[in-house]
This record gives C-alpha cells, sequence and structure tokens, in this order.
C-alpha cells in the first residue's frame, strides 16, 4: 500500500496528487467545449505554444520562483494567443494549416529560448511531460483560483456559451457578444495551459483538454451529464496515472497520458452511445 | 397603412468593383411571406444577411413599420433569423426541447410555451431526442421553432427546404405556412425550388446581383424569371402567355436602379 501512503507522507507527491486534482477538474470543465467547438488542433497549438512563453519566462525567473514565473507566463502565453485568436475569428479560409505553421515555429522557438537563455538547466521533457518535484504551494493556490474561475466563467453565461457553439450567426443577431466570448475562451485556455506546465507538461494538458471531451460528448444524452462525465473521468483517470506513475516508477505526466487513453477506450467500450463518434 | 418592412435602393459590395446587390426595392406587409428565388450568387443570401443585421456597409434605405433603421433588423425589430442548417453544429448533447428553450435569450421561456410550440411544430414525440440523431427535415423544424418561440414579427429563413426531397420541401413549407397564420408573423424565405416558393409564398422577389423583380406571385411569369435569370426555363409552373411577349409596366426588371423592357 505504500504507493498510496507515498502521498500522505511525502509533500511533493501530497501537492502533485492536490495539483493533479485541480488541473484534471479545470480540463474537465473546459475539454466538452473545446471537442464540441471543433477546436482540438487550436488547443494542441496553444499548449505547445507554451513552450516559447515558458522559455521566454525561464530565461528571466528560476522554476522555483512560481507566481512572478506563472504572472509573466500567462502574459506572454496571453499575447499568443490573443495573436492566434485573431486570426482565427470568423475566417472563411480554412485555419488549420495557419494553426500548424504557429504549432511548429513556436515549439522550435521555445526550445532555442530555452538552450540560449534559460537561467537554469531546465529538462526539455519535464516542460513536455510536466514534474511532481516541481509544484509548490503558491502553484496550487493558483490553480484553485483558475478552478473557481473557469467554473464561473462557464456556468453563469452557460446559454450564451451553448448558443455559441450551436450557431454562432444567432448568437450573434441575438446580441451575444460573440467576438469578447471567442478571446475570453482562448484566454481561459491560455491561462490554464500556463497554470499546469510545471505539473503536466504542454503534451499533458492537451490530453487533458481533449479525452474527457470526447468521451463526455460520445456518452451524455444531456448537458448537465456531458460536464459529469468529463470531470469525473479527468478527475478519475489522472489520479489513477499519477498513482500507477508513482508505484511503477515512471514519469507521471506520461503515465497519466496513457491512463487517460487507455480509460477513453474502456469506457467507450463500457458506456452506452458508442458509435456516435463520427459525428462529433 | 404602412409596409411591416421597406427595403429601398439596397446596394452591397463585398468588393468595390463588383457590386452583390444594387439598387434592390421591396416590401413586405404583416403576416404576408416573401420568396426571393434567384441564380447561385445572385445575392439572395448576401440580402438575408443585411437584413438580419450580419453584414454592415449596405447603401440604401430599410423601413421598419415605416421607421427608417439603420443597420439589420436585429437592433430595431423583433425578427427571428433562420440559417441554413449546415451551420448548426450539432456536437452538443442537447436534446429538441432544450434546443427550443435555449432560443430565447435572455429571457426564460415559459414551460406552457415550450409545449405549445412543440406541440404546433410537431415535435412533441422527438422532444427528448437528440439534436444529431434528427433527420434533416426534422433538424429544420426544430430550427424554425426556436426562431418562432421568441415570437417574431418578422422570420428570415435561408434555404429552409436544403436537402429534403419535394415532400419534404412541400411539408416544410406548410408548416411555414401555418406559422405565419399561428404566429401573426411575417416570412422572408430564400429558396432554389422556384416551384414550391410560387406555391406558397405570397409574393416574390427575383434577384440576381444587379436585376431584380418584385411583386405578387401572380405578376410572376416565365418571361420575367428568364430575364432575370439571363437563361430559359423549361419545366416551371407559372403561366407562360400573359403578356404576349411584351411586359406590362409592373413587370419590368430594375437593372442598376433603371427600368427596361426585356427583349
Amino acid at each position: 500500500m505504500s504507493f498510496i501512503t507515498d502521498f500522505i507522507e511525502f509533500d511533493f507527491l501530497f501537492n502533485s496528487l492536490i495539483g493533479v486534482i485541480l488541473i484534471s477538474l479545470i480540463c474537465g470543465l473546459l475539454s466538452p467545449l473545446i471537442v464540441s467547438k471543433r477546436l482540438a488542433f487550436m488547443g494542441s497549438a496553444l499548449s505547445h505554444s507554451s513552450l516559447l512563453s515558458i522559455s521566454l519566462s525561464l530565461s528571466i525567473f528560476t522554476l522555483d520562483q512560481a507566481l512572478p514565473l506563472f504572472t509573466l507566463n500567462t502574459l506572454l502565453i496571453t499575447l499568443l494567443v490573443s495573436t492566434l485568436a485573431t486570426f482565427t475569428f470568423r475566417q472563411k479560409i480554412p485555419t488549420d494549416s495557419l494553426i500548424g505553421i504557429f504549432l511548429t515555429v513556436s515549439m522550435a522557438l521555445g526550445i532555442i529560448v530555452l538552450k540560449l537563455f534559460s537561467k537554469q538547466n531546465v529538462d526539455l521533457s519535464s516542460l513536455l511531460f510536466g514534474n511532481v518535484l516541481l509544484i509548490t504551494r503558491t502553484d496550487l493556490l493558483i490553480l484553485f483560483i483558475l478552478l473557481v474561475t473557469v467554473f464561473f466563467t462557464l456556468w453563469i453565461p452557460r446559454h450564451k456559451w451553448i448558443f455559441l457553439i450551436q450557431d454562432e450567426e444567432a448568437a450573434l443577431i441575438q446580441g451575444v457578444n460573440i467576438k469578447f466570448y471567442h478571446y475570453l475562451f482562448y484566454i481561459l485556455l491560455g491561462v490554464t495551459v500556463s497554470a499546469s506546465i510545471k505539473l503536466m507538461g504542454t503534451v499533458v494538458v492537451n490530453t487533458l483538454l481533449l479525452i474527457p471531451g470526447v468521451l463526455a460528448l460520445k456518452t451524455a444524452r444531456s448537458l448537465k451529464s456531458m460536464v459529469l462525465i468529463s470531470t469525473v473521468f479527468s478527475l478519475a483517470f489522472s489520479i489513477l496515472g499519477l498513482v500507477l506513475g508513482n508505484s511503477f516508477e515512471l514519469p507521471s505526466g506520461a503515465t497519466i497520458a496513457v491512463t487517460l487513453f487507455l480509460g477513453l477506450v474502456v469506457c467507450v467500450k463500457l458506456l452506452p452511445g458508442s458509435g456516435q463518434i463520427s459525428k462529433l | 397603412m404602412n409596409p411591416l418592412l421597406k427595403v429601398e435602393q439596397l446596394s452591397y459590395s463585398y468588393l468595390p468593383e463588383e457590386p452583390i446587390l444594387s439598387k434592390i426595392s421591396f416590401e413586405l406587409s404583416s403576416q404576408k411571406s416573401l420568396g426571393i428565388i434567384g441564380p447561385n450568387g445572385g445575392g439572395k443570401s448576401t440580402l438575408l444577411k443585411i437584413l438580419a443585421g450580419l453584414l454592415e456597409g449596405a447603401q440604401g434605405e430599410i423601413y421598419w413599420k415605416g421607421q427608417r433603421i439603420s443597420g439589420g433588423l436585429n437592433e430595431s425589430a423583433r425578427m427571428a433569423y433562420v440559417p441554413q442548417k449546415d451551420n448548426v453544429n450539432s456536437a452538443l448533447p442537447i436534446t429538441v426541447r432544450d434546443m427550443i428553450a435555449f432560443g430565447c435569450l435572455p429571457s426564460k421561456v415559459s414551460k406552457k410555451d415550450l409545449n405549445n410550440v412543440l406541440a404546433q411544430m410537431g415535435l412533441t414525440s422527438i422532444q427528448k431526442k437528440l439534436i444529431r440523431e434528427l433527420s434533416g427535415g426534422q433538424l429544420q423544424r426544430v430550427q424554425l421553432a426556436k426562431a418562432v418561440i421568441r415570437k417574431p414579427e418578422l422570420l428570415l429563413l435561408d434555404e429552409p427546404t436544403k436537402g429534403l426531397d419535394s415532400t419534404g420541401q412541400d411539408q416544410l413549407l406548410d408548416l411555414i405556412e401555418q406559422v405565419i397564420k399561428d404566429f401573426n408573423c411575417s416570412v422572408i424565405l430564400v429558396d432554389h425550388n422556384i416551384n414550391q416558393v410560387i406555391k406558397h409564398c405570397d409574393q416574390i422577389l427575383c434577384l440576381n446581383r444587379t436585376h431584380h423583380w418584385h411583386d405578387k406571385k401572380e405578376m410572376f411569369n416565365k418571361d420575367i424569371m428568364n430575364s432575370v435569370y439571363h437563361c430559359e426555363f423549361e419545366h416551371t409552373l407559372i403561366h407562360e402567355n400573359q403578356t404576349d411577349g411584351k411586359l406590362p409596366e409592373h413587370h419590368k426588371c430594375t437593372v442598376h436602379g433603371d427600368d427596361h423592357d426585356h427583349d
């Protein structure tokens, strides 16, 4: 049972467990929106572009300076996502190539900046797949505030979000400020990635932003059950991934990503609603 | 008595040197239907989007109950716009009932109103189905219900019969006629099926960019249609020999705002 008691005994593991719980709840809330808005590729570009913002931030601060690092990283990632949001707002031409270029160039620049200017020696794989040792109490506080913010930002104007996803033009006619919500959504994603990068890394955040939403949209029969399935699945399989990673001494982020995928496969087989994935 | 909607000399261009609409004029009375027909790229959907307030920068005048308004009707009138059904994202697990209820932003819909609309649109039996499980015809009826729950005075419908077979088209257009009576509203609809529009609408606007013709459907004939479409039609149900090749005054087509007779 040591693989469970470890989480109580060691502070860094306890912090990582709380961090995983908070991140999985945030991503569980956002994920159905990303998938239903057909922004999976954009989410991927956004999470990977955070490699550039975190590398730039690490040229000024170190990993243990949690608050200033988060603040600068969030500012930079907001700048990056605003650019992406501008280029993808009500475009008639396909934006996937632009997003693809954005993804690869920002990642490449991130690696170069990290190599040339980082104030401390940072392992690239930690930024891609996260590191349980990097999480601090300040990071947990930031994640908690973000969870509350994301919840209320989605819950209070929930009808507007639904309207926007279903039919942007009809929402516009009914007086919904679609530009505001377009940017707000991108910024929420940017801040989520920024707050999660130390524990989860860019790749695992991307997985958490997609897999729960795919399962929820595939199996849910109502909006309430969609949110419930997405958050419970995200929470359960992220914790399972963390525990498995610790017990088998595997990298936690990578184990969480694989566990989420296996969880998706199992749930798709077990839960009703199979055969609808092509309609998502 | 003022018409519900009057449009005068409306022009619009996506590119400065290529007008998609030039000096279009028409009017619509209360509880009447106007069918907009015309070839692809003729500006039908553009006109509808200008009226809905989705496109800005149009020149000309729009009057709502005699009052001149700037911009589209969305700011000044109780208007509902139903886009082409391809525009609807059905990924969310939302039921027919919830989707219609969400149509009424920001106010809440009463249960009674919702049940009435479901019944009038023939959707009661499928109210718990998810949107993504509906057929094309059912989805179009849901879209219509989502629009009428707001009790609009004017409904703008962009190709409501798109993708439906002829029976489905007939059923939907019959339903739209019923909506006009039950909800006391007017309808402007864009459609490619000329015969269906002539059969179901009170007035016609035949539109092809800078050419347009507008009057009661009884006045519409093949000569007018051939002239606006710039081609010959063989299989339409409209009358042919009303004019003996010579158009009376109200049958003239407008090109760039100038009247001209057809050869």
